[in-house]
């Protein structure tokens, strides 16, 4: 995860100007949001179908997919979900 | 922030922590707020995470960030990956959370909010939370291992088989518990099984849309797949509204419980992507929208808990499912406080996953506390309601009759509630009655629709809240049983490939359809057995699954003891140790009382002789015996376990065997290198 930069910060005791406490907030929000991002695409799969296609050297097309679906979906089958 | 206000902020969340704890343990007479629970819980979980937590990491585990994990060394991009802390976290939350933290709450609310509540908050803090956490980081340091596969290597051969035929009990007794809680969800509901029965054409056209129309955008179909359901659940009210659409999906139990039972049949023999995977996305995203969803409407509306802290059945005689507090509540609230399946998904496919072993720290501890929150709001739901409408909704017809007048008039020695305020609330949520429906379901579908209806649309949407609850948790349910039935398939399957070979195939169609017919019919089964039984089914189904589930929660803490004392770390085993003899005393106790308690609503053999007494058919006695036998057999496999355990400690104990962790060798990370600072 990108952690904000320290070294834009102003020293403590002199005030910032509102243009770079909204960019900063707005940065941690896009952080926030690329990170919520990142855990949905993990949780459905889309990154595993990335990192398939990566390691194969493929284009995303129906027939990678459906060769993506039976290696993952092999494993998937096998985990329990829980109660 | 300066150390002396990091102390002083730790002691401010402590000190509010411990007044609201003082605030609902004491607290007697008089309505509470909800916000209580939630502060309670929330102060515990963050002192549990900043001081336990970190001491288990330092002290019992000794975490090392300069090791590297199985998904840097194996790294293959496939089951071995790398990857972001955030993203393993709520891909282990998304595995662990399922209906039991919503139901068990609910059930346990018969002895009033207290008991459930400070169970579900010390026996997460001191007990879920460490297993869940021991289990990854050993998983972590012997390639990803599974349970089954540590319990072997590290206990003894019994210990690997005793798991295995635990993991196969528990999976076969909770799909037979929660087909139960659908089938009393939607029997006599047009509008609930309606909406129910559409998820199943919509998961196919998501599997058929993301193979052929958009491949791989699971996120999109999802999407649409769920505004395909909320239509549903519109849909469903003029289903409701028309006779003769009501007549067609106004079913028995069970007609319901058939159609389950082929839908579970079929699930497991259909290809992957048509069916399960779809589901299995939809049910994700609506669980974590839902959830999320409850939290803010929980905060937003900082309801009144109607239910009192104890009700007076702590002595026993509840008719929500009988038996006092202690062993009941504890094994009745598993998933939330302590379950042994997470143990499963600790050991699964999230240590595959975790960069640097300090991470296993906020995902296997940090993820429960999450669980354990849905625990927790899932109580609130439940205290919500007024005592006597709880009661009338979870109460089996067996215990306060057939009719609602026999019903009201029963309900009315223990609260009041009348029949006309029970036919308003049915109306209001658009149900023919609310009555007998036991399973927990339905109750917090009530609970939870009072509380969404009242920060976000009034109670003109009170029926299309209460029909979102109850189609979320059918999702969810019917998710676990496809799942489940086919995880139990090929369990089977890899039996019988050993006595001949072809049957071990997984994809070799006649292999299929007997071993699914075989899971099929176990789970089956039970659920028949519950649907047929007077007192509703869930008075026998939900104690059993307790007992299996925290069984094997037991036998991960045989592996946990067991590791931590060959690693030479014996003055810290307490940590695994107490909780350990907690759950065998709890689970013990338990089991003894459901197989020989002279109560008939308790013990199975007494019930199995009070129906002889009175003539009743000789399958209602047998499923009674069986019952007990399930519950006997588990308790002494379990028993076994524990016995060589502690064979094995005193032999480490004593020198006469070496200290021998079955690690995999230390390899420096090169991921350290790569982080800031």
């Amino acid at each position: 995860m990108k952690t904000a930069d320290r070294s834009t910060f102003p020293p403590s005791g002199t005030q910032r100007p509102r243009a770079v406490i909204v960019g900063q907030i707005a940065a941690m929000l896009a952080n926030l949001g690329g990170t919520w991002l990142a855990v949905l695409r993990e949780i459905f799969d889309e990154s595993a179908y990335e990192r398939f296609l990566a390691r194969n050297g493929m284009e995303r097309s129906r027939r990678n997919y459906a060769a993506f679906c039976r290696e993952h979906h092999h494993s998937k089958a096998y985990r329990p979900r829980c109660c | 922030m300066p150390k002396f206000l990091r102390a002083l902020l730790w002691i401010a969340i402590s000190l509010l922590g411990a007044l609201a704890l003082g605030t609902i343990a004491l607290r007697r007479g008089e309505e509470i707020n909800a916000m209580w629970l939630v502060v309670a819980a929330v102060s515990t979980y963050a002192v549990g995470y900043r001081f336990y937590s970190r001491f288990i990491a330092a002290k019992l585990l000794a975490i090392d960030p300069l090791r590297a994990t199985p998904a840097e060394r194996l790294d293959n991009g496939r089951d071995f990956v790398p990857t972001n802390k955030w993203v393993v976290f709520g891909h282990h939350f998304a595995a662990i959370a399922g209906p039991g933290p919503l139901v068990g709450p609910v059930l346990a609310a018969q002895f009033g909010y207290l008991p459930g509540t400070l169970w579900i908050i010390a026996g997460a803090v001191l007990g879920g939370c460490v297993q869940d956490f021991v289990i990854l980081l050993f998983s972590v340091r012997r390639d990803g291992k599974s349970l089954t596969e540590m319990a072997k290597t590290e206990i003894g051969k019994v210990g690997g088989f005793v798991a295995y035929l635990a993991v196969i009990s528990i999976i076969v007794i909770l799909l037979g518990a929660v087909a139960l809680i659908v089938v009393n969800a939607l029997k006599s509901s047009p509008w609930g099984t309606f909406t129910i029965a559409m998820t199943m054409p919509i998961a196919v056209l998501m599997g058929i849309y993301l193979r052929h129309i958009r491949p791989g955008k699971v996120l999109e179909t999802s999407v649409i797949g769920f505004a395909l359901v909320l239509a549903a659940i519109f849909g469903g009210q003029g289903v409701a509204h028309s006779p003769s659409w009501a007549a067609l999906f106004t079913l028995s139990a069970p007609t319901l419980a058939i159609l389950i039972i082929i839908y579970g049949f079929s699930a497991s023999a259909l290809p992957v992507w048509l069916l399960l995977a779809p589901r299995d996305y939809l049910s994700t995203f609506v669980k974590l929208g839902t959830i999320c969803l409850l939290a803010i409407g929980i905060v937003a509306v900082r309801p009144s808990l109607h239910m009192p802290a104890l009700t007076r059945f702590a002595d026993g005689t509840g008719p929500v499912f009988a038996g006092t507090i202690f062993p009941f509540a504890f094994i009745t609230i598993a998933c939330g406080a302590v379950s042994g399946f997470h143990s499963l998904i600790s050991s699964g496919t999230t240590p595959k996953l975790i960069r640097r072993e300090p991470e296993t720290r906020m995902v296997g501890y940090g993820g429960m506390i999450a669980e354990s929150m849905v625990a927790i709001m899932a109580m609130i739901a439940a205290c919500v309601l007024q005592p006597g409408v709880y009661f009338a909704i979870n109460s089996p017809a067996g215990i306060v009759g057939q009719t609602p007048d026999a019903a009201v008039a029963t309900i009315n020695g223990w609260f009041p509630v009348t029949a006309a305020e029970m036919a308003s609330l049915a109306r209001a949520v658009g149900e023919e009655t609310l009555f007998n429906r036991t399973g927990g379901a339905p109750a917090f579908a009530v609970g939870m629709a009072h509380i969404f209806s009242r920060s976000l649309g009034g109670d003109a949407v009170m029926a299309i809240w209460y029909h979102f609850a109850i189609m979320f948790e059918a999702l969810f349910i019917l998710t676990i049983l496809d799942a489940g039935t086919r995880v139990g398939r090929f369990m089977v399957q890899d039996a019988l490939g050993h006595i001949w070979k072809p049957l071990g195939r997984t994809s070799w169609y006649p292999s299929i359809l007997l071993t699914s017919a075989i899971i099929v019919n176990f789970w089956g089964y039970f659920l028949w057995n519950g649907v047929k039984d007077p007192l509703g089914g869930i008075n026998s189904l939900w104690p059993l699954f307790g007992i299996c589930n925290q069984l094997l929660a037991a036998v991960a803490l045989c592996v946990a003891t067991t590791i931590v004392i060959k690693s030479g770390r014996v003055r810290y085993v307490a940590v695994t140790l107490i909780p350990l003899c907690w759950l065998v005393a709890a689970t013990f106790s338990a089991a003894w009382q459901k197989v020989l308690n002279a109560n008939p609503r308790i013990g199975f053999l007494a019930h199995a002789r009070q129906l002889e007494a009175t003539g009743a058919s000789a399958r209602m006695i047998f499923n009674d015996r069986l019952d007990a036998a399930v519950a006997g057999v588990l308790v002494v496999l379990v028993g076994v376990v524990v016995m060589e355990s502690v064979w094995e400690w005193a032999r480490v104990l004593s020198g006469r065997k070496a200290a021998e962790v079955k690690e995999a060798p230390f390899v420096m990370t090169k991921l350290a290198l790569e982080e800031p600072g």
